[in-house]
């Protein structure tokens, strides 16, 4: 387990790669189609090549593009920042993924407090059109507006998104409604390019998600919002979520804190599972109060069994 | 899923605890035991720290043992972190002595049974330092320091855990009998270690566990205050872990922000809940059967730096898990007499709201507190206990207070006479601001002259405050349209140094008649912090004590008396 000193909006700060990348892996993720952006060449006097997206500028509310003095350090000397004007339309921003256009999708996300994300708001998926750099939304998920009444508890919509390059699909996961007592999340399969909404899995919590082929299945992990706890649910050939959920592992009681929840995978070169877990309440306490740790898993196919690998 | 187990006796508050406590004192051997155990252990770590050496051995039989110890404490390398660059003693204590296994040597050298593994915790940087020793060659070597670790407990720190988790008021109430020590399942393994974290306070802690009709009990205790923490119930088998965070969320959330919490005595009667953003709300009060106050709630804490502009958080505070707050409630509320001159003169009811990361820059603690006089005067308080982003810090808390009754008119004193306002507005407190020969600036009453006179806090409430430079707003209470009665979102930005606080929303563009109707006033204060040696505001400042870190705070108390214009009120 490895501690990170840069809280978890940071390193939604992503190093945009050059050139997509073609990873097999024994956990066989889809390979990463994820393209660079490219209005990030275009913007006059931000060199492309120190070019970082950041959601958590200080001062700054919205997406931000940044020029790093040492980009392999997201948390490095700003050098210049760039915000262009519809970047600022959702309010303060969560996590983003990229598909294999450039195109960026992003979800709202309160920080600190709500004075610019209204919670009717809090289910749309913005996007960053590639080429010319504007955001719009792409698609206000639907759920019941009924709950906008009852939810002033949770200021909390969508808190993950994850794109799949396989299919060329969007997972997003929402806990909008939610309430200590009951979990009324949802996590929503959809294709970003004709807006359908493909499937959706109702009354989950979930956070961080990634679409994995196990064995001779493909499915979707997720780490819960509550729990430390890791699911995965399947999908068929249509992308639809089949069956119940099973448990795969959990990170309770591991790392620093022993109450983390999963904000992000990711399968790394060794085929090995990234886990990025740190507090989440359902409130709004500053992201400095919540440093986040990396956890490593490995899966074995024949005995369908994680494990932790000795560091 | 429920993220709330229904796990707690929430009629249970942490006053009684003292006075059950003192009472178990006196008739317990187990209590007795205790005391001993803790006398004990906290003259070992005063005696310590002032040594040289500010390490606790461990006491062993075995002879090379003893020596292992005795060359890792007289190493320099093992004990680089007694001390703070500044030289102030830190408290550390040997947990463990054992022949290394050959799984803890280098590769390249062998065990010949004579090689030792000592580990050691730092209490005040929360860190294990872990060496091996070769006692034949004296030679101490692979030192190793790990942070936010803790090295398996010794059994005597184990035995003490047990103690305090056995003779805890909290145990005693949850279990229905006091627990015998063998009947805490606790180990002192990695494992039931990993399951036990005092994630916010970076404390030791251990978590004894007693199992009853297929539940588990689980006592944190913190084993660096010498205290429990709290409780929870789980089901035998519950994957989920406990932690002093997990402890003290579900018993916030169950106890005081799922259900509203009464309080009653001779004089006053209300109800008191967490909110998710608007923090400790006083509802329904009545002074001698009187309603007088409807709500008082703290909406927004305002906090902008000077030095940068535009630079600041609008922060809400309140419940720990599904809530709008920035800064969290993490500890219940406590009830306290008011004392003056030796006589009970009234209640007080108070909520603290943190950071974890508290008070280090960019963290914050607030203080609520709500003031119910025997004489009928309240006055709800808030204050700062530092330490922000800067000292170049202003807190402007928006407090909203509805009082009670629908004819009720707005005066301001004006030089020597009420002048009352006819319609919603808002007013500085400043040099120019003339006040009655009581002090008082506002008056608020019904037709018949009863009600209250607002005096202003300019630093004459013996609680450290230097006086508010507020801004009070006075606006027309509807009960069909919603100005603040249910929780409020974020009311205004941080960084607004005019009126334009937020409750200037409800005010303008159509200033509404406020004669003869339901009212409700906003008191903001402006409150500038300080870290001047000696004159600290809204500050607050590290420092050690017996060797762990502990906090000195300098608040900055902020509030107006509310006095009831007659006696009879």
């Amino acid at each position: 387990m490895i501690s990170l000193l840069f809280s978890w909006y940071s390193v939604f700060l992503l190093l945009i790669s050059p050139s997509p990348v073609n990873d097999i892996t024994p956990l066989n993720s889809p390979p990463d189609c994820r393209a660079k952006p490219g209005f990030i060449d275009r913007i006059n006097g931000i060199d492309g090549k120190r070019a970082a997206i950041s959601t958590t500028e200080l001062n700054i509310n919205g997406l931000t593009l940044v020029e790093l003095e040492q980009p392999q350090f997201p948390n490095s000397k700003r050098l210049k920042t760039y915000q262009h004007e519809s970047w600022k339309m959702a309010g303060s921003v969560g996590p983003f993924t990229i598909d294999q256009f450039g195109n960026l999708y992003i979800v709202p996300s309160p920080k600190v407090n709500v004075l610019e994300n209204p919670i009717k708001d809090q289910n749309i998926i913005y996007v960053v059109n590639s080429g010319t750099g504007i955001m719009e939304p792409l698609i206000n998920l639907p759920f019941d507006t009924t709950m906008l009444k009852s939810n002033f508890r949770n200021p909390f919509g969508l808190i993950g998104i994850t794109y799949d390059c396989e299919d060329f699909t969007l997972f997003a996961s929402s806990v909008l409604g939610s309430t200590p007592e009951i979990e009324k999340g949802m996590i929503y399969h959809l294709n970003p390019f004709n807006k359908k909404i493909i499937s959706v899995m109702k009354n989950t919590d979930a956070f961080g998600m990634i679409p994995l082929q196990m064995g001779n299945e493909k499915r979707l992990l997720y780490g819960q919002a509550r729990t430390g706890d890791v699911y995965s649910v399947l999908l068929d050939a249509k992308g639809q979520f089949v069956g119940q959920s099973r448990k795969e592992f959990s990170l309770e009681g591991l790392g620093e804190r022993g109450d983390d929840k999963v904000r992000k995978f990711k399968v790394n070169k060794d085929g090995d599972l990234e886990v990025y877990g740190l507090q989440f309440y359902y409130n709004l306490t500053a992201p400095t109060e919540k440093p986040e740790s990396k956890y490593i898993f490995r899966y074995n196919a024949n005995t369908m069994k994680w494990s932790q690998p000795e560091k | 899923m429920r993220l709330i187990n229904k796990i707690f006796n929430c009629n249970y508050h942490s006053i009684w605890i003292t006075i059950l406590f003192s009472f178990i004192a006196n008739q317990g051997t187990g209590q007795s035991k205790l005391d001993s155990l803790l006398n004990a252990r906290r003259m070992d770590i005063q005696v310590v720290v002032k040594s040289s050496t500010p390490i606790l051995p461990l006491k062993l039989e075995d002879s090379n043992m003893q020596t292992a110890q005795t060359l890792a404490i007289n190493n320099n390398q093992f004990k680089v972190n007694c001390k703070t660059p500044l030289g102030d003693p830190l408290l550390n204590e040997i947990f463990g002595v054992y022949p290394a296994r050959q799984s803890d040597l280098p590769q390249n050298i062998q065990q010949n049974g004579n090689i030792y593994r000592v580990e050691m915790y730092n209490y005040a940087y929360n860190l294990s330092t872990i060496c091996l020793v070769d006692i034949t060659a004296a030679k101490v070597f692979n030192v190793n320091t790990i942070p936010h670790t803790q090295p398996d407990i010794p059994d005597h720190l184990k035995q003490l855990a047990l103690e305090i988790a056995c003779n805890s008021p909290e145990v005693l109430s949850a279990l229905g009998y006091k627990p015998s020590n063998v009947e805490a399942l606790m180990s002192n393994t990695k494992t039931a270690l990993n399951r036990t974290k005092c994630e916010r306070s970076l404390h030791l802690c251990v978590a004894p566990t007693f199992v009853k009709d297929n539940k588990a009990l689980w006592a944190v205790v913190d084993l660096t205050d010498l205290k429990l923490v709290g409780t929870r119930w789980t089901n035998v088998g519950h994957s989920e872990a406990m932690s002093e965070r997990r402890v003290q969320n579900a018993k916030i959330m169950e106890c005081y922000c799922l259900k509203d919490s009464l309080f009653q005595n001779e004089n006053w009667r209300f109800k008191y809940t967490l909110t998710s953003s608007d923090g400790l709300r006083i509802s329904e009060a009545y002074f001698k059967n009187k309603l007088v106050v409807n709500s008082i709630k703290l909406v927004d804490w305002h906090v902008s730096y000077s030095n940068s502009d535009g630079f600041g958080y609008s922060d809400a505070i309140g419940c720990p898990m599904f809530s709008q707050a920035a800064v969290v409630a993490i500890d219940p509320p406590r009830k306290l007499d008011i004392i003056e001159n030796g006589k009970k003169v009234g209640i007080a009811i108070e909520q603290n709201y943190f950071s974890e990361g508290w008070p280090a820059p960019c963290n914050y603690n607030y203080l609520q507190r709500f003031e119910f006089y025997n004489d009928g005067r309240f006055r709800p308080a808030f204050g700062s206990l530092g330490r922000g982003c800067g000292n170049d810090g202003t807190y402007r808390p928006v407090t909203r207070i509805a009082l009670a009754g629908d004819q009720n008119s707005f005066a301001e004193w004006d030089i020597n006479r009420w002048k009352p306002w006819p319609k919603e507005s808002w007013r500085l407190q400043d040099i120019l601001t003339t006040y009655t020969n009581e002090g008082y600036q506002f008056k608020i009453s019904d037709p018949q002259d009863n009600g209250y006179y607002l005096e202003a806090n300019r630093g004459q409430f013996h609680d450290g405050g230097r006086g508010d430079n507020a801004y009070t707003y006075v606006t027309a209470h509807h009960v069909d349209k919603d100005e603040g009665d249910t929780d409020l979102i974020t009311i205004g930005p941080c960084c607004n140094t005019d009126f334009h606080q937020g409750p200037d929303k409800f005010i303008y563009p159509n200033q509404e008649n406020i004669a003869n109707t339901s009212l409700v006033v906003w008191y903001v204060p402006q409150i500038k912090n300080d870290d001047t040696p000696g004159k600290e505001y809204c500050w607050a400042q590290s420092y050690y004590d017996n060797g762990v870190l502990k906090t000195k705070v300098f608040p900055c108390m902020s509030g107006p008396m509310f006095v009831p214009i007659s006696a009879n009120y």
